[in-house]
């Protein structure tokens, strides 16, 4: 009887079943139609819209399958039919994967070919594409429909739910005076939105089973209450609590082992600052591996007296002149770099000429080279394990290299870029396009199952202020280097030294 | 019996709907569930169609406890309600195609005859049927499988007239030997067709009975004096309903026994009101019987709820 359910539901929702197909197709055809240099640009904004259009799609038609046959309530003609209440859930879901997730099957298969991709690899990438909505948005959505029993009921149920998750995410901003939760900006983002995922998977498996067998709607609409109540409390843990848990998630932990952080402020400051009550102390790492990243993702700052009586205790992020917050440790061993401390003024004003004792404790994360790949920079056009299909050509301004590229799957979430002419052995410096994500997954959710990235990397100042030892007139015997690290160790150190702040100020 | 409900309570937070509800359904009769509005009528066909679920009790339908009913038994269940949501964008002959593979015993040509004798536009969508149509079109998808058991809820509540005839008829006409279990408060519709009666109230059964045994028992009785009657100072309690009309009294006599009524009803009045000219008896339409029930029951309640509403009033526990 399940098919039989799907035809009827299939003869009603055809018209919507239709629209969300073709806005899979239009969304796979429109990024397709972007290349991997993302033009022209008048498309670019209806591409990014579009995947919305498309989850749009997927929950007008989820929600109006399951209000077909409608669980809350006591009138529904179909509760007194012969009707198996497997046989109707099955039924809803089949429905849902011929009409959702046939179409952003073939869709994303068709744009990973039509790109040139193996099929093997395309239908992976589909799969898994489509497992991942089918489990964080479809079974939520299709939860949510079996304890309402209109679209306006849902999208009140969203809407209220954001505002209660955003209300109590402001409250903890408000808590913590003003600061973003712990982890926010840093590439432990990840866990945000994989604990709304987990919540929402979780009471979707527990709701949907409970609707459809027991109709227990009351109990259910609760569940739904205390997922939206338990997802913002993430944003009330320690960073201290969220790092010692990226850190237990390390893939090689070992390769760590040997990194050492020293405060050595016998070295020189290297570049000027603006502010005049930022500590500006050297920073010796050593043990780092040949070809790794280094980036201190915060730096906790205990400022005591001679005697032991604690003055300040703020926190920080290490600030380079370049790379952001990266450290580049191409040789490996020992690097020098800066661990910058912005006092607040009054603070500053009563420690500035007083010898104290800084302790600073860093959580740092240690990235590996994961491949490395090398192209024409004109022109260049490679197909490549790691970075799938890539394109490089000089940009429209004549002073960078762009590069573009499409990969079915997951982009790479941190890559650096380099310009090298082999035959002089000159380098520029690398441009790294590092967007840290410590996520022990990598699941493709937008815009489909192919993912579009690109960089660019200088070889030329219009302005004539910097010199580049690979110019515009080495490119055609240079090459684009690609690096592809990954997040290998999360680990933190302590280090300590007594200082005088202002002998670290630069005036 | 093929629906046997023994001890039935239903809550709904503090409010009872029903309240050590007992009753049982012999199969090929006609069941009438008879009540006011919120007697709990639809709460009881509710729990035994298993679109709720008791809170206490034991229910069992075609020998099934009714939260375990399975498509085996609902194949054999027909049910119409004047609240029942059919999908609303769906054309009435799409639906009753698409309910054709759920019964085994689905009768197309039976199907036809009900549609074209109802009227039915099978081509129109279901939302933009009146409610009577609705109504019909609901008896038109549960005939037509033949089932052994007929539930109707409310069904001609909001009907015309005409509809009322053409739904009874039809029904009338299909039935065959089915059990049908019918809850209404339009009782003059049911009244020559059921066999077996219940009297809901606030909840609770007041009786249970054949409408045989209830129609000899209930007897309307003029009895008229030879001088102006005067109430008795003791009414007998099987007196509902006493009325003095002139020189005679009217009641419904709930303990007839034709042969000593005379004798009852003359040591009732006693010789201080007079001497017994005339003692007629007359059947009592169900509505008649229902509405003195009901009545005699919120009069038997009254007295306690006036007390308590006093002792509240007054502060006292």
């Amino acid at each position: 009887m399940r098919w039989h359910i799907v035809r009827k539901d299939l003869a009603q929702l055809w018209i919507f079943a239709a629209i969300a197909a073709f806005a899979e197709f239009a969304n796979a055809g429109l990024w397709f139609a972007l290349g991997p240099f993302q033009q022209p640009q008048e498309l670019v904004v209806a591409a990014q819209v579009f995947p919305f259009v498309v989850w749009i799609a997927i929950l007008f038609l989820t929600v109006a399958a399951v209000h077909q046959d409608p669980i809350p309530g006591a009138s529904q003609d179909w509760l007194v039919r012969p009707i198996r209440r497997m046989d109707l859930l099955q039924a809803k879901l089949l429905f849902l994967l011929i009409t959702v997730h046939g179409p952003m099957l073939l869709a994303d298969i068709m744009h990973a070919i039509a790109n040139g991709f193996p099929i093997r690899a395309s239908f992976e990438a589909a799969i898994l594409h489509g497992a991942a909505i089918f489990v964080v948005v479809e079974l939520p959505l299709l939860a949510l429909a079996t304890i309402t029993t209109s679209v306006m009921q849902v999208m009140l149920t969203l809407l209220g739910a954001w505002l209660i998750v955003f209300a109590a995410v402001l409250t903890g901003t408000a808590i913590r005076v003003g600061t973003p939760p712990p982890f926010a900006l840093s590439g432990m983002q990840w866990m945000t939105p994989a604990f709304w995922m987990l919540l929402i998977a979780l009471a979707a498996f527990v709701i949907i089973p409970l609707q459809y067998f027991r109709r227990e709607t009351s109990r259910a609409r609760r569940i739904v209450g205390a997922a939206v109540i338990l997802a913002p409390t993430l944003s009330f843990s320690s960073w201290g609590m969220v790092f010692s848990f990226q850190e237990a998630l390390s893939p090689h932990p070992a390769d760590a082992a040997n990194v050492a952080l020293v405060l050595s402020p016998a070295a020189k400051p290297a570049t000027p600052i603006s502010s005049d009550n930022t500590v500006r102390l050297p920073v010796t790492i050593s043990g780092l591996p040949p070809e790794s990243l280094l980036l201190i993702d915060r730096a906790y700052i205990h400022l005591l007296g001679l005697d032991g009586t604690g003055l300040y205790r703020g926190r920080t992020t290490l600030k380079l002149s370049s790379h952001h917050d990266f450290v580049h440790a191409e040789e490996g061993g020992e690097v020098h770099t800066i661990q910058q401390i912005e006092f607040p003024a009054k603070i500053y004003e009563l420690v500035r000429t007083r010898p104290v004792r800084a302790e600073i404790e860093f959580s740092l994360t240690l990235f590996q080279t994961e491949d490395t790949e090398t192209m024409n920079p004109l022109n260049g056009d490679k197909r490549m394990a790691a970075f799938g299909w890539c394109k490089a050509r000089v940009d429209d301004d004549g002073d960078e290299i762009q590069l573009g590229c499409i990969k079915p799957g997951a982009a790479p979430s941190c890559f650096g870029l380099e310009l090298e002419n082999p035959e002089s052995g000159g380098r520029n410096p690398e441009t790294l396009v590092c967007d840290p994500d410590y996520a022990p997954y990598a699941l493709p959710f937008y815009p489909d199952a192919v993912s579009q990235f690109g960089g660019a990397v200088r070889f030329a100042d219009k302005h004539g202020f910097a010199n580049f030892p690979v110019d515009a007139s080495q490119l055609p015997q240079a090459t684009l280097m690609v690096q592809w690290y990954r997040p290998g160790a999360h680990f933190t150190r302590d280090a300590a030294a007594e200082i005088q702040p202002a002998d670290w100020v630069l005036h | 019996m093929i629906i046997q409900a023994s001890g039935i309570w239903k809550t709904f937070g503090r409010f009872h709907a029903l309240q050590d509800f007992s009753l049982g359904v012999p199969e090929g009769s006609t069941f009438a569930l008879v009540g006011a509005n919120g007697a709990g009528k639809t709460t009881t066909i509710k729990l035994l169609m298993n679109i709720m679920a008791p809170t206490k009790g034991t229910l069992t339908v075609l020998g099934a406890e009714s939260q375990k009913l399975s498509p085996r038994e609902l194949v054999q269940i027909g049910y119409v309600s004047e609240q029942q949501k059919m999908p609303g964008r769906t054309q009435v002959g799409a639906y009753l195609r698409y309910l054709r593979p759920f019964y085994p015993r689905w009768d197309q040509s039976l199907e036809t005859e009900i549609v074209t004798q109802l009227g039915l536009p099978l081509e129109r969508r279901i939302r933009d049927l009146s409610h009577g149509m609705r109504i019909k079109m609901a008896l038109a998808c549960a005939l037509p499988y033949r089932p052994r058991l007929l539930v109707l809820d409310e069904p001609f509540s909001g009907l015309d007239p005409l509809v009322r005839e053409e739904f009874m008829g039809s029904l009338l006409r299909h039935a065959g030997d089915v059990t049908v279990f019918i809850s209404s408060h339009e009782l003059s519709e049911i009244e020559d067709a059921t066999t077996h009666v219940a009297f809901l109230d606030s909840g609770a059964l007041l009786l249970q009975e054949s409408m045989a045994d209830l129609k000899a028992r209930l007897r309307g009785v003029r009895v008229t004096l030879d001088a102006p009657a005067r109430l008795p100072r003791q009414l007998p309690p099987e007196w509902l309903d006493v009325r003095l009309e002139g020189d005679g009294l009217r009641f419904i006599d709930t303990r007839d026994s034709t042969g000593q009524i005379g004798e009852r009803i003359a040591a009732a009045i006693g010789p201080a009101a007079g001497k017994v000219r005339q003692i007629e008896t007359e059947p009592v339409p169900l509505r008649s019987i229902f509405t003195t029930l009901a009545r005699a029951e919120r009069e038997r309640k009254a007295p306690k709820e006036n007390f308590r509403k006093g002792k509240a009033r007054r502060g006292e526990a």
